[in-house]
């Protein structure tokens, strides 16, 4: 097979993807250069050109362009990449549960991608959508017998919910209320884990959001969102089972 | 004599700024840190009680709780603590229990703010309360 030279564009979502962990690192300076780079790529690769543009938007904390971006690269090929890229875009300004439809979206144009389809279920665990995400773990159990820790994570988590009578939608909601408050931030987690505690005295389920600053700064916007979901879940909420924690990493 | 939540925390900000901390003592400065928080919470909830019971730390915590469903002043900061509380609670059992997990300055250092937002709520409380009698 002859190998095709990658267009100026795709090159450049290669770049951004790999530097997808350190965009916090980014100048304004070197944004406006890959803007400008991604712009010119349009005349020669629309297609990955737009998708550039959207992950250049999403560094950016821009929505809009954001949208605009990715809805234009849909409109010219429909296809897995395109949705996937838009999906990854929308969870680097932490819209997580846009984020999972559309990475369900790229999974269902290629049912054969299990990677996609395991990306989905990561996306659906983190936007606190837990149906959705067992869903999801069951169409991937009938075309794979290997899990990961999403897949038991989400299995783990329908169970305490069950086990303590927890309605699903006040993990969603409380997922929601912490990602949003870190988005008003526009702070990016480094890690979201999520630990399980099965304990039958004790259940819980601790969703830790560890970001890059010290544990004091941390702190403060970890009590911010402390109070939304003391103010905004039903009745407080249940605080000893499901629990919130933004944490600093130095 | 006794002691109070304030020097307990004390001892787990000292031994924090020590050098060369091994995963021992990261563990350490979580457990005397989450002792100062509960101890803080007991004092404003509930008054000084022994903390030696089984079920006691879920006991002050629901006082806390009950406190933040009322309308007596410093409610918020009772919101706060009890969340904050639960949360604490699973980082000292983490601490104390989970021995073979790592453990690292970054999770002292977090229980260390928490314990210090805990303690300034209780602070608020107290306060609100007895500007509430005067008035």
């Amino acid at each position: 097979m002859i190998p095709t030279a990658k267009t100026k564009a795709q090159d450049l979502l290669s770049k951004l993807t790999a530097l997808a962990g350190g965009r916090s690192r980014m100048s304004e300076l070197q944004l406006a250069a890959l803007r400008r780079e991604a712009k010119e790529s349009l005349k020669v690769d629309a297609f990955h050109g737009y998708m550039a543009l959207g992950a250049l938007a999403s560094i950016s904390w821009d929505e809009v362009a954001l949208n605009s971006n990715h809805l234009c690269a849909i409109n010219l090929s429909d296809t897995e990449l395109a949705h996937r890229n838009y999906a990854v875009s929308l969870s680097g300004v932490l819209l997580y549960e846009k984020a999972a439809e559309e990475m369900i979206v790229a999974a269902e144009k290629e049912p054969e991608n299990l990677a996609t389809l395991r990306k989905a279920i990561n996306f659906a665990v983190i936007a606190g959508m837990i149906g959705v995400a067992m869903n999801l773990y069951k169409k991937l159990s009938t075309r794979s017998t290997a899990s990961d820790e999403d897949d038991f994570n989400a299995r783990r988590i329908a169970g305490i919910l069950r086990q303590t009578g927890i309605n699903e939608s006040e993990f969603h909601q409380g997922q929601s209320i912490v990602l949003d408050t870190l988005r008003r931030h526009r702070i990016l987690p480094e890690v979201i884990s999520t630990q399980v505690d099965e304990d039958p005295a004790d259940p819980s389920v601790w969703v830790r959001f560890e970001i890059n600053t010290s544990s004091q700064n941390a702190q403060v916007i970890h009590d911010e969102a402390c109070v939304r979901l003391c103010e905004e879940l039903p009745d407080g909420g249940h605080p000893a089972v499901l629990m919130f924690g933004i944490v600093g990493n130095c | 004599m006794g002691t109070t939540p304030n020097e307990i925390f004390a001892t787990a900000k000292r031994l924090s700024s020590f050098e060369n901390l091994t995963e021992a003592d990261l563990r350490a400065i979580v457990s005397r840190a989450y002792y100062a928080a509960l101890h803080g919470v007991s004092e404003c909830f509930i008054g000084k009680i022994q903390v030696n019971q089984t079920n006691t730390h879920e006991l002050i915590i629901d006082k806390a709780d009950r406190y933040g469903r009322s309308i007596n002043p410093g409610r918020t900061e009772a919101k706060r603590i009890t969340r904050n509380m639960y949360l604490f609670k699973k980082m000292r059992k983490a601490a104390d229990y989970e021995i073979r997990d790592d453990f690292e300055k970054a999770d002292a250092n977090n229980a260390l703010v928490l314990g210090e937002s805990v303690l300034e709520d209780c602070g608020i409380v107290q306060q609100k309360l007895s500007h509430n009698q005067v008035v």
